[in-house]
């Protein structure tokens, strides 16, 4: 379908976003695109009629815009608008309000105005959609939680509250205890099995029990459970505590100290290699 | 001739050029002549099987779960599939917030009641669209479900795009297919980021293009722009499964629903009419 009136096939490429910056970028009309993204150049003369209406081309620009629409077939379609055309409003294009007329000079190409439903319900309206589209009944009849208009997602350079609150179960005292005693369990996690029980969990279990009992007293359920388990065949290991130097020896470790006792090594070390060597040439 | 426009009534897709809304202005400004003489089958339509279009398309919107969609997953499924897990704190978008439960361990937990009934709606949404024949479009831009979307869309008999997006497939159709294409009429989002973690085009697009979406939403995405958003997760396999199985399911339940009233009211047709 390339029978422009032209004759020519124009690119079908967006200008490049540097000529653009700050001015509103077209709704995507393809090749029919001015180059300064001012409204598409329509192939037909400047002084064109609508052939249905009789009306004038820009007329029928105008009433697309005011309609809303992307497409449009023929303003003759767009009846009852709540705004006709007012003659003469066309010609103050000012800056501020952007060189085109349906879309504001603040919103980017990514920001969408209405949600698809009223958009569409506008469309219906005017009469430039003659028929509801598919999803429209379904729409109306099922209507989504929330309608679907675009937020733009601000980044907040300060701390923003947080709104959504931490899981955390009475168990967790208890498990941060065992982790912290006993690292981690003598038994890897199986995921692959739904009701599998790890380590922690036999021992929290247990703790609650002996709890629930009453009859150990606060301090000395940890151990009790310990104990307990151990009788019964898990193994648990105590997290064995890191070589520390004692406060003594560190004091005498001082740099001069250790590079003596290194060289003295290196000496002990060169007399054995020397006794080595000794018997082989012979 | 009965029922030829019995069919035309119920298989839009083969009714006229002219019916499409979604005209290229080109071919619109071209057209101009033929802006009063576009060729409507809708009116020869209104005479005859209004009554059957009552019946069989709005008949099925008058009921609350017409498709019965309930039924195809439970809240213990959801949770199997692991359709709970969400990204940590830090990948958190602001406008997830009120579907996640909480954060376990920095681990971001997604409400399933929540997720119930988004996917239910969705579902239903999905199914109403199939029945009418309307066109699904599967996007899923994540490498590792790629082919599993499109053996999905292949068995229900719709659509799947899940690698590229050019600019302007829905936005600049007339150009990248010529001439006058009937673009979607649902598209699905089985994950809505693209490969960079950024929002899918489509999804935009589709808001531009008047296309609703049905989309399943992580704890890192934006719901913002998606008709019937699916708060989930969309990056564990189980997960992925769950999704698929669910919408095959669905699309094929009301499509073979639509045969089944198509041959009943066509009998009904036959036998009133002799």
């Amino acid at each position: 379908m390339s029978s422009l009136a032209d004759g020519g096939r124009k690119p079908a490429r967006p200008p490049p976003a540097a000529q653009v910056s700050r001015t509103p970028r077209c709704p995507p009309y393809g090749d029919l695109r001015g180059t300064k993204g001012e409204p598409p150049e329509l192939p037909l003369a400047a002084a064109a009629t609508c052939e249905a209406c009789g009306k004038d081309e820009r007329e029928m620009r105008w009433a697309r815009a005011r309609a809303g629409a992307w497409f449009v077939q023929c303003h003759a379609d767009v009846q009852g608008t709540w705004r006709e055309h007012v003659p003469g409003v066309e010609q103050q294009e000012d800056q501020s309000q952007g060189s085109h007329p349906c879309r504001p000079s603040w919103l980017a190409e990514d920001e969408i105005t209405a949600a698809v439903f009223s958009r569409t319900t506008n469309l219906l309206r005017s009469g430039i959609l003659r028929k509801p589209p598919v999803w429209y009944e379904v729409y109306v009849a099922f209507p989504p939680r929330r309608e679907p208009l675009y937020r733009p997602s601000r980044r907040f350079f300060r701390q923003v509250k947080d709104v959504v609150p931490d899981i955390v179960y009475p168990e967790d005292t208890i498990r941060a205890k065992f982790y912290e005693v006993y690292g981690s369990g003598s038994r890897p996690f199986q995921l692959q099995q739904t009701n599998f029980k790890s380590c922690c969990q036999r021992f929290v279990e247990e703790y609650n029990e002996l709890k629930k009992e009453g009859e150990i007293k606060e301090e000395n359920l940890f151990e009790e459970t310990g104990k307990l388990l151990l009788a019964k065949g898990m193994i648990l290991r105590r997290k064995t505590a890191v070589n520390v130097i004692p406060a003594e020896t560190a004091f005498t470790m001082t740099l001069p100290n250790m590079l003596k006792e290194q060289v003295h090594e290196e000496q002990q070390l060169e007399s054995t290699e020397g006794q080595k060597e000794n018997p082989l040439p012979s | 001739m009965a029922g030829q426009q019995l069919l035309r009534a119920v298989i839009p897709r083969l009714s006229c050029v002219g019916l499409l809304e979604r005209v290229s202005p080109r071919a619109a400004l071209l057209s101009t002549r033929l802006c009063g003489t576009v060729p409507v089958p809708a009116e020869t339509q209104q005479e005859d099987p209004s009554v059957i279009n009552e019946k069989l398309i709005t008949g099925p919107l008058k009921q609350p779960d017409y498709f019965n969609v309930k039924e195809l997953f439970s809240l213990n499924d959801l949770f199997q599939a692991r359709v709970h897990l969400g990204h940590k704190k830090g990948c958190r978008h602001r406008f997830m917030e009120p579907y996640i439960y909480g954060c376990r361990l920095d681990q971001d937990i997604i409400d399933l009641d929540q997720t119930m009934d988004h996917l239910e709606l969705a579902l239903n949404f999905t199914a109403h669209i199939a029945y009418r024949n309307g066109i699904i479009l599967f996007v899923c831009r994540n490498r590792q479900f790629g082919h599993m979307v499109e053996l999905v869309a292949k068995d229900c008999g719709e659509y799947a795009h899940t690698r590229y997006w050019q600019g302007g497939l829905l936005t600049n159709s007339h150009i990248i297919y010529g001439g006058s294409v009937r673009l979607p009429d649902l598209l699905i989002f089985l994950s809505t980021l693209s490969n960079v973690f950024e929002p899918h085009v489509a999804i935009r697009d589709a808001a531009k293009m008047n296309i609703p979406t049905v989309g399943v939403v992580d704890t890192n995405c934006n719901p913002s722009l998606i008709t019937y958003p699916i708060p989930g997760n969309d990056d564990s396999p189980s997960a992925m499964e769950l999704y698929c199985k669910l919408f095959k399911m669905t699309i094929t339940r009301a499509k073979r629903k639509r045969k089944q009233m198509e041959a009943l009211y066509k009998l009904q047709n036959q036998a009133s009419s002799n």
